[in-house]
């Protein structure tokens, strides 16, 4: 069954579209000048701040590569979305407000503008952005991919075009993506970010509530699947299916390495108040939580349905939350989801393009020196280059979704998070710390990544100097804070660097 | 509980952020029983630090009681239920019509966390701290 074969679905999912290219025209006559490209003229409150923080955060990882994973590995997958139990607060405590602060005085609109303005470091500044410009060409071609995944099911691509049918979707998505993004900016990402979260917090708890009753309840799911052979109750143990150092890597990885993904981050710069950042972590961590019920719904689900033969085993593991939609909910509900799954692809991808290309137009411009005259205009043209380099590295990386979106979130982790949350905090982090911190998290993590991965040269060594299961993401995230730390305490206090806290205040009012 | 000064507080985060980070490092490197405990105990260190670091550099004098109450509950919890995956595998009794494991999964690291790391948040926050705070280093 296709969406063709359900006119409702097909319907709500089109009217969503239009509404996101209403929002883009909207927003292109609002984006009159690089600040409010970049962050929407810092003037949003607290609730499009939040959801759209959610938003930018929560993707086609979580809502099509959460289910396939778990379909994969079971459980332990949540690990990765478990962390939301403290990130939000974890966020609010070291980076929001102090992130906010700088943005409000100084013209910092990018994460390597407050690298720049904390450590007074070019060559801090332009390793950041280097590591935003890898992780973002990364985490957009998990987007891709997860675009290609339900464009494919949703409509049977793959009937009419056979092989060709995912680099079809994927470049028919890549090009709905740019024009978006190159016309809109971050404002209209974050409206359609405010949309998108909506959408995502009614469809998850929709779908939370026919994947319990699809499947005949919490029990009789956890019973069909402990009783199946190919799942079994290691299914259900959250240490069962995979090594334990993998299932607590995607913890560690996502709890900590949330401190330095830029999408998240630069949020933070565009509220309109720094003191209702007091419900940011609150409403962050509620509506994320109701969107895991998603993955969480959709992943129990499909093995207890497959366990119980009411559909067939899937060959591809991100088939997970498409098949369950299409076949086990109302159109309506079914045409919502996959209009939520769209708009947080969307709404994900249109931020990474604009924090891509503010790396490339602005950060790197001015880390070699050579600021670049209209960065505006080059920023749009960057958004195409990103767009098509995350395509093509998301056909030769070959992978589930959610691996390809472990790598970027890993990237950005383990190069930004140290230099981030503790040189925020700690006046005594030098410059010359948090550049090796960012290039040692940044350069373990592609070299193991790569190792690990790579077929081109057979001679070359796979990584089995790690312990069993250890994810590269989060070797790399542990080093770069030791040697951060390390390089502080020999280091000294380095008289460039600038603490965020000698910031100058506010004006009051 | 009574308020720390934000100097012993940063300098007891910054140990234990070091102790954290080290051993999950060296953690990945070691193939041997203990590995994966030891290294569940320094990842739930890990953002309690963080917090605790955060939360002593608001160029305040103090952090206060109900900051540390909240750190400290969250860390039981965390600590307790990370314990509990270890403890429960394999245990047939079922919570919430999940395996004793999963159920402590998921109501142990996300929700009750959730709760209480967000509210403890809100309830903690000073908007007059950072107009303040941003002229002392």
């Amino acid at each position: 069954m296709t969406a063709l074969d359900r006119p409702i679905l097909l319907v709500t999912a089109m009217a969503y579209l239009a509404v996101v290219v209403v929002i883009g025209i909207w927003a292109a006559r609002r984006t009159r000048t690089a600040r409010d490209f970049f962050i929407a003229g810092q003037s949003v409150g607290l609730w499009i701040t939040g959801l759209a923080t959610m938003s930018a955060a929560f993707s086609g990882f979580v809502f099509i590569g959460g289910p396939g994973l778990t379909y994969r590995m079971g459980i332990a997958s949540l690990f990765i979305c478990i962390p939301v139990g403290f990130t939000a607060a974890l966020l609010g405590w070291t980076v929001a407000r102090q992130l906010r602060r700088m943005a409000e005085k100084h013209e910092i609109y990018t994460v390597p503008d407050a690298i720049l303005h904390r450590y007074r470091s070019r060559v801090a500044s332009g390793l950041a952005a280097v590591a935003v410009v890898i992780g973002t060409i990364g985490y957009l071609g998990a987007q891709l991919l997860a675009l290609g995944v339900v464009v494919e099911e949703a409509f049977g691509t793959e009937q009419l075009l056979g092989v060709w049918s995912r680099p079809v979707t994927m470049a028919a998505g890549l090009v709905l993506i740019l024009l978006y993004a190159t016309v809109g900016g971050m404002l209209a990402g974050v409206y359609t970010d405010l949309l998108q979260g909506l959408l995502m917090v009614m469809a998850a708890a929709g779908v939370f509530f026919y994947a319990l009753t699809s499947s005949g309840g919490p029990a009789a799911m956890a019973r069909s699947i402990a009783e199946h052979d190919s799942f079994g109750p290691a299914f259900l143990d959250p240490l069962g299916t995979v090594p334990p150092l993998t299932a607590l890597g995607f913890f560690f990885v996502f709890g900590i390495g949330v401190l330095g993904q830029p999408h998240m981050l630069h949020k933070f710069y565009m509220l309109d108040d720094p003191r209702k950042l007091k419900w940011i972590p609150a409403l962050l961590g509620g509506t994320q939580a109701i969107c895991v019920l998603l993955w969480l719904g959709i992943g129990l689900a499909v093995p207890a349905l497959v366990a119980q033969g009411r559909i067939p085993p899937l060959t591809n593991p991100d088939d997970a939350a498409p098949v369950f939609l299409l076949h086990f909910t109302p159109q309506l509900l079914a045409g919502l989801v996959f209009a939520g799954i769209l708009a947080a692809i969307m709404s994900t991808a249109d931020s990474f393009v604009n924090v891509g290309a503010a790396a490339v137009v602005r950060d790197l411009p001015k880390a070699l020196g050579r600021p670049l005259a209209d960065e505006l205009f080059w920023g749009r043209i960057a958004v195409v280059g990103l767009g098509v380099a995350s395509a093509i590295f998301a056909g030769l990386y070959q992978d589930l979704v959610a691996l390809v979106g472990t790598f970027a979130f890993g990237t950005f982790g383990a190069a930004l998070a140290p230099a981030l949350a503790v040189g925020l905090n700690w006046s005594r982090v030098t410059a010359g710390a948090a550049s090796a911190s960012i290039a040692t998290g940044m350069g373990l993590n592609l070299f193991l990544e790569f190792l690990a991965k790579q077929t081109y040269f057979p001679s070359l060594p796979k990584p089995t100097f790690l312990a069993p299961g250890v994810l590269p993401a989060a070797v790399s995230l542990a080093a770069s804070f030791v040697v951060l730390m390390v390089w502080s305490w020999i280091g000294g206090r380095d008289s460039a660097a600038r603490p965020a806290e000698t910031v100058q205040p506010p004006t009051p009012g | 509980m009574p308020p720390l000064t934000s100097v012993t507080a940063r300098h007891v985060a910054l140990i234990a952020l070091f102790a954290a980070a080290t051993t999950t490092l060296v953690c990945c490197f070691v193939d041997a029983p203990w590995t994966a405990p030891v290294f569940a105990a320094a990842i739930v260190a890990f953002p309690i630090a963080l917090m605790l670091l955060g939360a002593g550099n608001r160029r305040r004098r103090s952090v206060s009681g109900g900051v540390l109450w909240t750190l400290v509950l969250l860390s039981l919890l965390m600590a307790g239920s990370m314990a509990g995956l270890f403890l429960w595998r394999g245990e047939d009794a079922l919570l919430l019509g999940l395996p004793a494991a999963a159920a402590a999964f998921i109501l142990g690291l996300f929700l009750l966390p959730l709760a209480l790391s967000t509210l403890g948040f809100a309830a903690t926050f000073d908007p007059g701290a950072d107009d303040q705070g941003d002229e002392t280093p």
